[in-house]
């Protein structure tokens, strides 16, 4: 490793980038965000990929899991705080309170409105996610307004982080993220890998490919699309909880409806839509992309000063180029069909289905 | 609690912000009707026209700066008849933008997935990040104000009136009723309307519906910069109305009913309206959310919107 690594480091100095730097960066940032995106983009997939819903709204559950559990592990307001006080759960329960609220809004705002047709349920969806940021910003005594909460409890400190310094590692607060992130992300995964197997999952995709189908085998409609909707976004919301743990610190405006909805989209757009492994190369590939970008900025000629301005070009380019010429992502979903179909069979199939991704 | 008097005032403040969402409705219905998805691009366009109406503005007075001087929050421009070109050559732009998308975004994943509403919307949603992208590439984050100095308010009966108002409710009018003409008495016009009622049975009437579609793009890109130009007038320019400004517009359309401009006018003055007037009981922060109570209401009652047969 000594070896591999000096060699590398005398490759990517002249750049101005150390190695130690970028792995730091890899290890401690950037599989931390990619992981909470991850969780939020399978939960997108299950509600679009899998049944076609069309939520952009992603933001605004995220938001209430995040300020839901972090009002449950808050203290008592300071001096120049004005929020709901509740009472202080110990960490894994604020985060469940989470996802409840996410799931009691996604009931509320699901009953009324994911019978509407596709354009008009992603107008609404976006509404709700600028709605609630008005509220939390525009209410007195609620959360704080703009200033947002702090001192939020990070996630089984400090038993996770004691454990750590007894085993000698030094830069316990990263490593603690990373093991909390990659355990509920290999948690979540595993569960939405059982998910497809369902029966319940062959239902969803059967109600999102033919709609007349569905009522004729004696399925609920309205149930189904609530349920999905409502267990999306309550894995929605938990994936807030947790990022707000992590950053002990939140506010309004650290919501933004670009990175927290659009982007999930992207994501799930390009590493297509309805495999689950899909997703984490689309993660990957456009939280690499985003966040990596200014990793590079010391390299880059002096005329691409502005970098956040290019990463929304580019990511905006590769959007549009998948979009039209590949719509289906990198993975695209594999049609169940018989086993007694030859693989051109199969192949005729697959470039029917790329015709349509949509009911 | 019901002060008559003071209703109608903030009415009248209302017909502004509602006039300008009418507007920008006006030019996304137009587009809504014959591509039959909303384009979420749609308030970055606005943003566009609004930044290259500055530019073009500056650069007849003298003036050349793209990025805004960091010393306070806004930079101040005052405003003079120069306006006017510049709204024109920022109504042109857009225009050519919406034809841009349109042949080079939108048409190809028609052709490839003919029946799909949602990828097309998708799509949208990358031309408005591209567009966000190039937009702040060119002319950064910083908000700018126009600044017309005191100008002070009109009489009419007991209530006062912004001369601002008047001007932009006036070209709202005049608007409306050019794009009567063009509608419902030119051939043009009649092509237009028939695709967007319903494109099969016009292609088959021997109308080229891809270009009539190219046209309507056109004539929405024009309102669009005209009422981005008007916004910027009103209130300022910033990036970040691309977004903030979809709720309203997007409401305005389906509260009208999608495809029918007159039905936008109406919801957009409604919008526009209910918002100023709901100030007197609750919180300004609270205006989105007025917005987003009228969209679910019509939504659940009378999706197809509130003036389609």
């Amino acid at each position: 490793m000594n070896i591999l690594g000096s060699q590398i480091t005398e490759l990517v100095i002249p750049f101005g980038i150390t190695f130690s730097g970028v792995v730091d960066w890899f290890w401690g940032t950037f599989l931390v965000i990619a992981g909470i995106y991850l969780i939020l983009a399978w939960a997108l997939n299950l509600q679009w990929g899998y049944l076609g819903i069309f939520n952009f709204g992603v933001v605004a559950f995220f938001m209430v899991g995040a300020y839901t559990s972090a009002l449950f592990s808050v203290g008592p307001p300071g001096e120049f705080e004005q929020y709901i006080e509740i009472i202080q759960l110990p960490v894994p329960l604020n985060w469940i309170a989470g996802m409840l609220a996410a799931g009691i809004l996604a009931l509320f705002v699901g009953l009324p409105v994911l019978r509407l047709r596709h354009d008009y349920l992603a107008i609404v969806t976006i509404g709700i996610a600028q709605i609630l940021r008005s509220v939390a910003n525009s209410t007195d005594g609620f959360v704080n307004r703009n200033e947002g909460l702090q001192g939020l409890s990070k996630p089984f400190e400090p038993y996770l982080h004691d454990l750590l310094r007894l085993i000698g590692i030094d830069r316990v607060d990263q490593l603690a993220n990373l093991l909390v992130i990659a355990f509920f992300v290999s948690l979540i995964g595993l569960f939405f890998y059982l998910l497809t197997t369902t029966p319940w999952a062959r239902t969803l995709r059967l109600l999102r490919d033919s709609e007349a189908a569905a009522p004729a085998f004696g399925k609920n409609i309205a149930a189904l699309r609530l349920q999905t909707f409502v267990i999306g976004s309550m894995i929605i919301g938990f994936a807030g909880a947790l990022s707000a743990s992590i950053s002990s610190v939140i506010s309004p405006s650290s919501f933004n409806d670009f990175e927290r909805t659009f982007l999930v989209w992207v994501m799930v757009i390009v590493g297509g839509s309805g495999r689950n492994l899909g997703t984490i190369i689309g993660v990957l590939l456009i939280t690499g992309l985003w966040f990596g970008v200014s990793l590079f900025q010391e390299i880059l000629p002096s005329f691409i000063d502005d970098v956040e301005s290019l990463r929304l070009i580019v990511i905006g380019v590769i959007m549009l180029l998948f979009l039209i010429f590949r719509p289906n992502g990198i993975l695209p979903e594999k049609p169940q069909v018989s086993r007694f179909y030859s693989k051109k069979d199969v192949e005729k199939i697959i470039d029917d289905k790329e015709k349509l991704i949509d009911p | 609690m019901f002060d008559f008097s003071e209703i109608i005032q903030f009415a009248i403040i209302g017909i502004g912000t509602g006039s300008i969402i009418s507007m920008a409705g006006m030019g996304l219905t137009l587009s809504y009707g014959v591509i039959k998805f909303p384009n979420v691009a749609h308030g970055y366009s606005m943003v566009l026209g609004m930044f290259i109406a500055l530019t073009v503005y500056q650069l007849l007075q003298g003036v050349v700066e793209l990025e805004a001087i960091q010393l306070g929050a806004t930079k101040i421009l005052r405003t003079s008849w120069f306006i006017l070109p510049a709204l024109l050559v920022a109504m042109l732009t857009v225009g050519l933008l919406a034809v841009t998308t349109e042949l080079l975004v939108f048409r190809p994943i028609r052709k490839k997935s003919p029946q799909s509403i949602v990828t097309p919307l998708i799509a949208s949603i990358g031309v408005a990040i591209l567009l966000h992208g190039i937009l702040q590439y060119i002319w950064g984050v910083i908000p700018r104000i126009y600044d017309s100095g005191i100008v002070p308010n009109l009489q009419f009966f007991d209530y006062q009136v912004a001369p601002r108002t008047l001007i932009i409710f006036g070209t709202l009018m005049l608007v409306t009723i050019l794009l009567y003409i063009l509608l419902y008495r030119t051939t043009i016009g009649k092509t237009m309307r028939a695709t967007s009622n319903n494109s099969e049975l016009a292609e088959v009437s021997g109308i080229n519906t891809n270009k009539v579609r190219l046209i309507t793009w056109f004539v929405g890109g024009l309102l669009t910069g005209l009422a981005g130009v008007l916004f910027a007038l009103q209130v300022n320019i910033s990036i970040t109305t691309g977004l903030t400004i979809l709720l309203p517009v997007f409401a305005a359309v389906i509260v009208g009913g999608i495809g029918n401009p007159w039905g936008a006018l109406t919801g957009g003055l409604i919008i526009g309206i209910s918002q100023e007037i709901s100030v007197i009981w609750i919180d300004p922060g609270y205006k989105q959310a007025i917005t987003f109570i009228i969209l679910i209401i019509v939504l659940l009652i009378r999706p197809r919107g509130l003036f389609t047969k």
